[in-house]
């Protein structure tokens, strides 16, 4: 309890389904955005984002359902269990994510499978004649909406409560969408060196765009701490104090982007290792954030 | 016409005769964490050493729990003791029906709010929108409970088991309309007698009005009651505009990012150089 408030007691299922959203949706916008704007050279970029994304938002659906009490009754989310029919509820989070993540799902995996008979490891005749048809742009398009809707709404959920942490100021929608965007491409980079993809310039554009999320996630958390006040205490004292602002300001947030930054005033190209090192604090960082807001607001960790 | 129950203060002894009545009517086990076994036998355990109280506050089993407010001021001068039978206030505008993404949380025909045990999957979203810590989960279960305003009895011309049991009538149950009325009589009567701070708390400026409402002789907060609590859903349109704003701010860097570089690719990738 927080005071004579009751906790919801979401713990690591939620924080692992926070964080993975984020990425998926933040993996599938990059993708997008190539799909959108992008050069051919830059399509195993695109095609990393959503080999990432689809099987991700598999797993948050399976973290989500495990989080229930009651896991045989996940679908009740989306339907009805009385009549059988949908029925959303336009003042809950939750049943609007959920039906953002089940759109989400259905087009993160039309872009899997998109990417897989575009390579030539989905050999199946029917379906490449099937999908070389469909407007990739337009579902690319869709599919990042839901994504990034996926990444922010579960800052919205939260903020949709009486905990203190989470509802005294409306920023947490906004810091868990940077986060979601900067995790999705550091994920995207991580896979991309550790496939040893050679990608020449469209490593640095996704750089340049991985620093703007990185310096508007910094902002964001500076002002959700800052419009805080004292609701904050619980996040900046004691062991939540030492991961928010070192594990995730410092490590997760200012050394990549200080890594990224003196890469880009070179001109050179990070080496796979920094690239890998960068990519991974980004993802700790993120990690690190949801499971100080989500478990620490609560008062359990 | 909703139904409702006026719950008045200064006539509560604290018996806890109400607690009792809820759970053997709801038959509610005990508070796991009060009962432990101890060499072979069941004893009472962690005890709050709080005034009277041991129940500490509402949970999946206790879905009434009598409060002991012991208001001593600094000199130790003046000493105030208030009892307060606390539940579910059924609230008319209720943030914890509202998040509920399986309509598990439904509002009766009386106007009173319970959850369908058939339909909750244990979401837990309602718990932290509700600001009086009323809705709790039950990890035996995998769902949530939490008064019903005796969904069962009051649909059957019956009034709840609290109201029943309290031998005072600090528990009355009846027309919400009837009983504010009864209510604020009540407080004029208190005030001719001294009680210059007796109020009702939960008329219709709270939440659209309690259907469970309460006379109090001190301020909410002494009775750990938020003073004027809101609807969660306020933060809603805020923090999604905030998102938009975001979102909209990241995709137009991120087309800049992919869309102007592209026109230069070609010189930089020959300039580049990769870091040993």
């Amino acid at each position: 309890m927080i005071g004579e408030l009751q906790i919801p007691q979401w713990e690591w299922w939620i924080v692992g389904y926070f964080f993975l959203g984020g990425i998926a949706g933040g993996a599938y916008f990059t993708s997008a955005i190539i799909e959108l704007v992008g050069r051919p050279e830059d399509r195993p970029i695109a095609r990393m984002g959503y080999y990432i994304a689809f099987p991700l938002a598999l797993i948050c659906a399976l973290f989500l359902t495990l989080d229930l009490g009651q896991p045989g009754r996940f679908w009740h989310m989306l339907v009805y269990s009385k009549t059988f029919l949908p029925w959303p509820v336009w003042d809950s989070p939750i049943s609007i994510g959920a039906y953002g993540l089940l759109f989400f799902g259905l087009f993160s995996l039309l872009s899997f499978l998109d990417a897989l008979v575009e390579t030539g490891r989905l050999p199946w005749a029917p379906l490449r004649e099937k999908y070389s048809g469909i407007p990739r742009k337009i579902y690319a398009v869709l599919g990042a909406i839901s994504g990034f809707f996926v990444a922010s709404y579960t800052g919205v959920l939260l903020a949709t409560s009486h905990i203190p942490v989470w509802s005294t100021n409306p920023m947490l929608g906004a810091l868990f969408l940077a986060s979601g965007a900067s995790t999705g491409m550091a994920a995207v980079g991580l896979g991309m060196a550790l496939s040893r993809n050679r990608i020449g310039e469209g490593w640095a554009r996704l750089k340049r765009a991985d620093n703007v999320a990185l310096i508007v996630e910094i902002l964001l958390l500076v002002l959700f701490l800052a419009l805080l006040g004292t609701a904050a205490q619980p996040l900046l004292n004691g062991i939540n104090g030492f991961l928010l602002i070192g594990g995730v300001l410092l490590l997760g947030l200012v050394v990549p982007l200080t890594m990224q930054f003196r890469a880009g005033f070179r001109g050179i190209k990070a080496s796979p290792g920094l690239t890998i090192l960068g990519s991974a604090l980004i993802l700790l960082g993120g990690l690190i954030m949801r499971t100080v807001i989500v478990l620490g607001g609560q008062g359990l960790l | 016409m909703a139904k409702g129950m006026f719950v008045d203060t200064s006539i509560c002894i604290g018996c806890k005769v109400c607690q009792v009545a809820c759970k053997e009517w709801k038959n509610l086990e005990g508070e796991p964490d009060h009962f432990q076994e101890v060499d072979g036998r069941l004893k009472a355990v962690n005890f709050t050493g709080n005034s009277y109280d041991n129940t500490g506050h509402l949970s999946a089993t206790n879905w009434r729990h009598v409060r002991f407010i012991e208001k001593i001021t600094p000199d130790r001068s003046n000493v105030a003791w208030y009892m307060m039978s606390d539940s579910c206030k059924h609230c008319a505008e209720a943030g914890c029906l509202e998040v509920c993404p399986t309509h598990a949380l439904a509002r009766t025909d009386l106007g009173n709010v319970i959850v369908q045990q058939d339909v909750c999957n244990g979401c837990r979203a309602c718990i932290s929108a509700c600001p009086y810590g009323v809705i709790s989960y039950n990890r035996q279960t995998g769902r949530v409970n939490k008064c019903t305003l005796c969904d069962d009895r009051i649909h059957n011309g019956l009034e709840t088991a609290c109201a029943k049991a309290c031998p005072t009538d600090s528990i009355v149950f009846g027309e919400v309309d009837e009983l504010r009325v009864k209510a604020r009589q009540r407080v004029e009567t208190l005030k001719t007698q001294g009680f210059n701070q007796a109020q009702i708390y939960g008329d219709t400026d709270i939440l659209g009005g309690l259907n469970v409402f309460y006379l109090l002789l001190d301020d909410p907060e002494v009775y750990g009651q938020p003073r004027a609590p809101q609807l969660p859903q306020k933060n809603l349109i805020s923090d999604t505009l905030v998102s938009i704003g975001t979102a909209i701010v990241l995709g137009l860097s991120a087309l800049i990012a992919f869309r102007e570089r592209g026109s230069r690719s070609n010189q930089n990738l020959a300039e580049e150089k990769v870091e040993p």
